[in-house]
């Protein structure tokens, strides 16, 4: 028959009428029972801990990363195109501050690529990967370079009419 | 205190750029009617849809990008700001590629 473990409250044999008081965890432990285990420590918010992409996911960021890249550069290239064609007519109709805020717009059209998909990954951390795919398809159709798509030499000269007439305008 | 600011700033700027993304767009809507009167023409349906296209494109992005993610981090807010703005540069940009002036009169 198991008997009571020695940390159990128990009558001081030294000091008549005294208690000694005894551990509260092993006051109703049976003695050779093992100790039970420290409480876990509370696991980590499922939204703050690092989430591994999947292969699927992987791949299709790899896609979209790539189209994403093809429309940057296509559009960096008509964005320089547009800057040294309207350069030297911008500062006459608009004003210096005009021109250089006017210039900073063309040179931020070929990053909204970059910006989108930037902008789809941190809306979109933690969350399913559904959400990021439809802002990527939505990206994909929103900045598709439709000039480029249309014809680049008929596109290079109605730009080159566009960029005349609002220039001057 | 700063670090409570500089977002405001950044935004500030950002919205700044959307105000100066709309003058454009704003001259060509009052200014090529008038060009069009002067020439003897007039606008073509084609023509009215660029303009307000123009007009509203800002607008409509500059308030989905405010709306949209009124409940997320300020950080994923500007960095939305900011691909809508980049959206909106991109799409101006398209327009003066695509559409000449020809194409706005009747």
């Amino acid at each position: 028959m198991a008997k009571k473990s020695d940390r159990a409250a128990r009558t001081s044999s030294l000091a008549t009428g005294w208690t000694v008081e005894g551990d509260a965890d092993g006051a109703d432990r049976i003695a050779g029972e093992p100790e039970p285990r420290p409480a876990p420590l509370p696991e980590p918010e499922a939204a703050d801990a690092p989430q591994q992409l999947s292969n699927s996911m992987t791949i299709v960021l790899g896609i979209f990363g790539g189209l994403y890249l093809a429309y940057l550069w296509i559009w960096f290239s008509w964005a320089k195109y547009m800057v040294t064609v309207t350069a030297a007519q911008l500062s006459l109709t608009t004003g210096t501050v005009g021109a250089v805020l006017q210039t900073v717009l063309y040179w931020l059209a070929p990053l909204a690529p970059a910006l989108w998909m930037i902008a789809a990954l941190r809306a979109n951390r933690g969350g399913r990967g559904r959400g990021l795919m439809i802002w990527l398809i939505v990206g994909a159709i929103v900045l598709v370079p439709l000039p480029f798509l249309l014809g680049g030499a008929a596109s290079s000269a109605a730009a080159d009419a566009a960029a005349v007439s609002w220039g001057a305008l | 205190m700063i670090r409570r600011l500089v977002p405001w700033v950044i935004g500030v700027i950002l919205i700044l750029m959307y105000a100066f993304a709309l003058v454009r767009p704003i001259g060509d809507l009052t200014g090529l009617p008038q060009l069009g009167e002067q020439l003897g023409l007039s606008i073509s349906p084609v023509g009215w849809a660029w303009l307000v296209g123009a007009v509203a494109a800002p607008v409509l992005i500059c308030l989905g990008c405010l709306w949209f993610p009124r409940a997320r981090t300020a950080e994923v807010r500007l960095w939305i700001l900011a691909a809508g703005l980049g959206t909106v540069a991109l799409l101006q940009l398209e327009m003066e590629l695509l559409a000449p002036l020809s194409t706005f009169f009747a």
